[in-house]
């Protein structure tokens, strides 16, 4: 807390009931931000500890500001518009494919196999950078072609790491007569290969037919995750089987996964998209 | 003993959004006319409640971390913003460009969603950044799909504020409203696209650059693909996307604009 930054002339400062009243109209409008939705004026002085009257004021200053409105029955308070004001100078936001990079970089250089980013989207996964091989490689990449998640080892990763509740809603929704040739044909094999990867902690495959590939292949995807345990995207690292065969995979799959833990440390504190969130 | 009010505390925390770097309570004063004293009892009372924090234990400060939580909690309030994300990154991964997300507020629209492109020169909009509903693509997307009454609202909203409309303005929206997508050459050129529901613009994905020039006719048309997917994902549950801030009169929405 900054509390400790104040001064005991601060401190001071802060007992005067005016300053006092101005300090309340914060704590309201933190009130309401932290409730999430619309919040009434006894709810938030009971909240608060605060007499209605006071908390009155504070929500007709912030309405004022544009800081709160009404909802739309004109009963509730939500955070307003003006909240868009309270930019500072520091306007990154987070973004998945940058902090990724460099772990797309450092597997490709410890394999010399291509490296692929994917995240989920609806219910497919999409590729959203790549690093591809030199000489004879896996496959063409069609960027940002989507391919039902149960349809190659990347997206089956991605799935192993959604909850099964999310998982069952994916195998309903799943229409698994439309690549009658892959691998997984059922819902009972989705969680075969769902429990095989939760258990060896990452996805493994050979020769998978549907990405258009013409040659044996190995791919091994990897899951890069938030605090929650909810995944950002999937690493995948795959070659041509003659150069890149299963036993080489198992034994570069400890070292991806150490590489690994960097990337969930930096994205530990941002939380992942929740791709089903409407379905 | 003097007491702050609640306009200085607001006017603070405006000055510290403004600035592109941290600000003494000298400069703050000086900057708003207040008092030194005024300004260091809104700083202590701002710091107080975490929405100023000092800036790396100077005596200079910057907007605290109650601040940004506030403005997460606000783009949370746009249920779109978290259902666009991995579309939008789809669309950057494939046009290479630097790819936001735009929605209305009141007579102005507001990015608030930057996934940057994988080109080497990229621009960095800020997210939050506001305009009025009839300046750049993703604005003018959006205004496109508007009802008759509204447009005719808005534009009397811009007359009492003396601001100058373009007057091939509802020629554009026209135009935007057949091609299903609008393209800008100012700044290097933005093309921007409308997620429709019911024939409103629930928001607008705005990418950098001309997308029919240089790309392949397929990636422009998967493009087009996405952004058709999120209308059908927001077809769904369309009371989720709903703006939250609909319900106001757009005329009592006042944004400070870039």
């Amino acid at each position: 807390m900054t509390t400790a930054e104040v001064t005991p002339e601060g401190a001071r400062l802060l007992k005067s009931p005016g300053n006092k009243a101005t300090a309340r109209v914060l704590t309201v409008l933190s009130a309401v931000a932290d409730h999430g939705g619309p919040i009434g004026v006894t709810e938030l002085s009971r909240k608060l500890g605060m007499t209605k009257n006071m908390a009155h004021r504070a929500l007709a200053t912030l309405i004022e500001h544009g800081y709160l409105v009404r909802d739309a029955s004109g009963q509730f308070y939500e955070l307003g518009y003006g909240v868009i004001q309270l930019r500072g100078h520091d306007t990154s936001e987070p973004d998945i494919r940058a902090i990724c990079r460099p772990f797309l970089e450092k597997v490709h250089i410890l394999t010399s196999e291509s490296v692929y980013l994917s995240i989920i989207v609806g219910q497919t996964r999409i590729n959203i950078d790549a690093i591809e091989a030199r000489g004879p490689r896996v496959t063409h990449i069609q960027r940002g072609r989507p391919l039902p998640l149960h349809i190659t080892v990347t997206g089956r990763t991605l799935l192993a790491f959604l909850r099964d509740s999310e998982i069952e809603a994916y195998i309903k929704a799943a229409k698994f007569d439309d690549y009658p040739d892959a691998i997984v044909t059922s819902g009972a094999q989705v969680w075969e290969h769902v429990r095989n990867i939760r258990e060896r902690g990452y996805g493994l495959s050979r020769g998978e037919s549907t990405a258009g590939l013409t040659m044996a292949s190995v791919f091994a995807a990897f899951i890069v995750v938030d605090g929650q345990n909810r995944p950002h995207a999937a690493l995948t690292v795959g070659g041509p089987a003659d150069r890149f065969s299963l036993e080489q995979a198992e034994k570069y799959a400890p070292r991806i996964v150490r590489l690994l833990e960097e990337a969930n440390r930096q994205l530990h504190h941002i939380p992942a998209y929740s791709p089903m969130a409407t379905t | 003993m003097v007491n702050v009010s609640s306009q200085s505390i607001f006017d603070i925390l405006r000055l510290l959004s403004a600035a592109s770097r941290p600000l003494g309570i000298k400069e703050i004063s000086q900057n708003l006319g207040l008092p030194p004293s005024t300004a260091h009892r809104g700083v202590v009372t701002l710091l107080h409640e975490g929405y100023v924090e000092r800036y790396q234990s100077s005596a200079t400060y910057v907007l605290g971390y109650n601040a940004k939580r506030l403005r997460q909690a606000f783009f949370a309030r746009f249920r779109i913003r978290e259902l666009s994300l991995p579309y939008l990154q789809q669309i950057a991964f494939i046009s290479g460009e630097t790819t936001n997300l735009m929605v209305r507020v009141g007579w102005y629209s507001t990015l608030i969603a930057s996934v940057r492109g994988t080109n080497e020169i990229i621009s960095s909009p800020f997210i939050g950044e506001v305009r009025e509903l009839d300046r750049g693509a993703g604005s003018l997307a959006i205004m496109a799909h508007l009802p008759a009454e509204d447009l005719k609202a808005f534009l009397d909203w811009k007359k009492t504020r003396s601001l100058h409309t373009s007057r091939r303005l509802k020629e554009t929206l026209a135009q935007i409203r057949h091609d299903g997508r609008i393209f800008i050459g100012d700044d290097g050129g933005v093309t921007a696209l409308p997620i429709l529901h019911d024939g409103s613009a629930i928001a607008s994905i705005a990418i950098d650059g001309a997308i029919d020039d240089g790309m392949s006719k397929s990636d422009v048309k998967r493009i087009v693909d996405i952004v058709n997917a999120v209308s059908q994902r927001v077809q769904q549950h369309p009371v989720s996307f709903w703006n939250a801030y609909a319900h106001l009169d757009p005329a009592s929405i006042e944004l400070p604009t870039s």
